[in-house]
């Protein structure tokens, strides 16, 4: 009886450790699965007319790659990719909504976010999750981590 | 001594023969009434005088046959003088036409006032317009003429009831005289000489009868014609040419029989005595390829039953519409509408419930206006205008064929998000009239990144553009000619792909390829 009380804590261990160890391995870049991830979003909108219907246009090595989703400035805007394992140079442009054009249009240099680029470093079955906040003066600031 | 005798036989048969054309006379006062009127005589000049503001000069005429006068009465200095004319029927004068121009010191003109036997009554008076005053300086001269009677308007024809009766194939001489009719009070045509004539149509086996109407030009006239039917309705009216050219009528529908009149007149009192007009009617039988006007509008449509049908514009303002029921529902037609030089079509079509689909004028005059393909998913009515009349015989052909495709078409009207097509792998798109915009929807899941490939339209250029969820514009491409290009675009769930022609072609289509990545 004390034998079995034994083998069944030992089973249940190894069963929490076992699930443990796949919980972790989900955390980790599955093959064929994007390992980039970037929000973007403007932190300081505190006025509905000011905020503007906008989407960032991302470049990966000077390269246009795609563009986040479409939303107001306050909102996050997303867009992920699957890089290779490497030092990445990630850009991004801002387009904002000019509603009597009926089309987006790239905001002027001066008005886009500083700095618009982050370094990053993807190493293999890792995920980068890089978070954009942006203000009102024009600052950027970048946070980033890496699974 | 022969030479002598020569030249007073000369004098002579001079004298004669002038007088035998026209003998003067003097008026004899008092003449103010009937009773006491001067006789006249045709082709015998008469002097006289409006000698007072209350002075009234009677003239009467004996007519024993079936004939056309000319009256002409010289004008007075500073006077508006005028000429009623009466018909004495049963020593019971009955006043039938008012010859007054309402101007002072011109004369007074009537080209044709029909007589039978019987006898005539001119009386010399002023007119309404003016301050009546006397003249004991200036006389004037009243002259009659006559000729035969032979295929002429009857004056006074100046209502329906006098209404001169005319026929198939008949050819009828008028003219645009007087200018003015002081006896017409109708609201609408107050003082308007009008010249109305009538025909009677008997239809048979329920086919239409087809009238052909020809009003020849008159030098300084402007006329217009008007067809009424028994209920005094206007039915047609042709105002196309201006002044001194004629009007047409061609082909216009009459589906039931009775008395149908037709109205001749001249536009701000515009006349010539001198130069008639001629109306020309003919009759045909309808055919049902053939446009049966009056088709103005949806209710009057013809029905398209053969896939073609012919018409004419007959004015700038005519507007032809035809119903097409389609044998196959669903299922993709190809139009084209094709005028005669100088015709430029405006083809615009409509769905069942009369809602305007799209409107094509695409080629200039003589040109043909076509629509590609389109959906007919029920009956559709066309409607054919001209944007310029420029053709004699400005005639046109409608023409409708089943269009037979393995591709995915567009199914216009896709001009706006509401009526976007929606897109899976590929579509097939034509710009089918001028700033034609095509939408298409694309819908996912979720957020998808695609390829989007297209080939132009060959001998156009377009600009392709996608959108995001809202329909507001992401991005742009021109493309030119039928050159193919690629690019990528992520979708949220949801976006437009908006087609819009830069320089159009209408002949040659665009294609979509849509490839998820």
């Amino acid at each position: 009886m004390h034998l079995n009380f034994k083998i069944l804590c030992l089973i249940i261990c190894i069963s929490i450790f076992g699930c443990k160890t796949t919980e972790k391995e989900t955390n980790r870049k599955i093959e064929g699965e994007n390992n980039f991830f970037i929000s973007i979003y403007d932190s300081d909108i505190d006025n509905p007319e000011n905020d503007r219907r906008c989407y960032y246009m991302i470049y990966v090595d000077k390269i246009e790659s795609g563009r986040t989703t479409t939303g107001l400035e306050s909102q996050e805007k997303y867009f992920d990719t699957q890089l290779t394992s490497n030092r990445h140079l990630i850009k991004v442009e801002k387009w904002v909504l000019n509603e009597s054009l009926g089309r987006y249009v790239k905001m002027n240099n001066i008005d886009q976010p500083k700095p618009d680029f982050i370094y990053i470093n993807i190493d293999k079955d890792r995920i980068v999750k890089v978070k954009l906040k942006s203000s009102k003066s024009g600052t950027s600031s970048y946070s980033m981590t890496i699974e | 001594m022969n030479g002598y005798k020569k030249s007073i036989l000369l004098i002579i048969f001079l004298s004669f023969t002038m007088s035998c054309k026209i003998s003067k006379n003097s008026e004899t006062e008092p003449n103010n009434t009937f009773s006491n009127a001067n006789q006249i005589e045709i082709n015998k000049e008469i002097t006289g005088y409006l000698e007072s503001e209350n002075d009234i000069d009677n003239y009467y005429l004996n007519i024993d046959e079936e004939q056309i006068l000319k009256i002409e009465l010289s004008g007075i200095k500073g006077v508006n003088h005028s000429i009623n004319i009466f018909k004495n029927e049963n020593s019971k004068p009955q006043l039938i036409k008012v010859i007054d121009d309402n101007r002072k010191s011109s004369s007074e003109t009537f080209a044709n006032l029909y007589v039978q036997s019987g006898q005539y009554i001119f009386t010399i008076t002023h007119g309404s317009r003016d301050l009546k005053k006397g003249n004991i300086e200036t006389p004037y001269k009243l002259l009659i003429t006559s000729r035969s009677y032979l295929n002429e308007e009857k004056e006074p024809d100046d209502n329906p009831y006098s209404a001169t009766e005319i026929g198939d194939k008949s050819q009828t001489m008028g003219y645009f005289s007087p200018a003015q009719n002081s006896l017409n009070n109708d609201p609408i045509s107050r003082m308007k000489e009008i010249d109305w004539y009538k025909f009677n149509i008997n239809i048979s086996d329920n086919t239409p009868v087809l009238i052909d109407l020809k009003l020849s030009g008159v030098t300084g006239v402007d006329s217009v014609v008007s067809v009424l039917n028994s209920a005094m309705e206007e039915i047609i009216n042709v105002d196309s040419a201006g002044t001194g050219e004629g009007e047409i009528i061609t082909d216009f529908g009459i589906k039931e029989s009775g008395i149908y009149y037709i109205q001749v007149s001249s536009k701000n009192f515009l006349f010539n005595h001198d130069t008639p007009y001629e109306l020309q009617l003919d009759y045909k039988t309808y055919n049902q390829n053939s446009e049966l006007e009056l088709n103005n509008s949806f209710e009057k449509a013809n029905i398209i039953s053969n896939n073609i049908i012919t018409g004419k514009i007959n004015s700038p303002g005519d507007q032809d519409f035809y119903q097409f029921i389609p044998p196959f529902k669903n299922k993709y037609y190809k139009a084209g509408c094709t005028g005669v030089d100088g015709l430029d079509i405006i083809m615009t079509v409509y769905d069942n419930n009369r809602n305007k689909l799209f409107e094509i004028n695409n080629s200039g005059p003589g040109g043909s206006e076509t629509i590609p393909y389109f959906m007919i998913k029920n009956s559709v009515y066309f409607s054919v205008s001209a944007s310029s009349l420029a053709a004699s015989e400005p005639q046109y052909t409608l023409a409708i064929e089943k269009f037979e495709s393995n591709e995915v078409l567009e199914i216009e009207p896709n001009n706006s998000k509401n009526t976007a097509n929606l897109i899976n792998n590929s579509i097939t798109g034509f710009i089918t009239y001028k700033n034609d915009i095509d939408y298409y929807l694309i819908k996912y899941e979720g957020r998808q990144k695609v390829k989007i490939s297209v080939r132009g339209v060959k001998d156009g250029k377009i600009k392709i553009s996608t959108t995001d969820q809202l329909g507001f514009i992401i991005k742009s491409k021109e493309i030119e000619s039928d050159e193919e290009i690629s690019f990528n675009e992520i979708f949220d769930k949801k976006g437009y792909i908006i087609v819009e022609p830069i320089v159009a072609n209408f002949e040659f289509p665009y294609i979509i390829n849509i490839e998820d990545l």
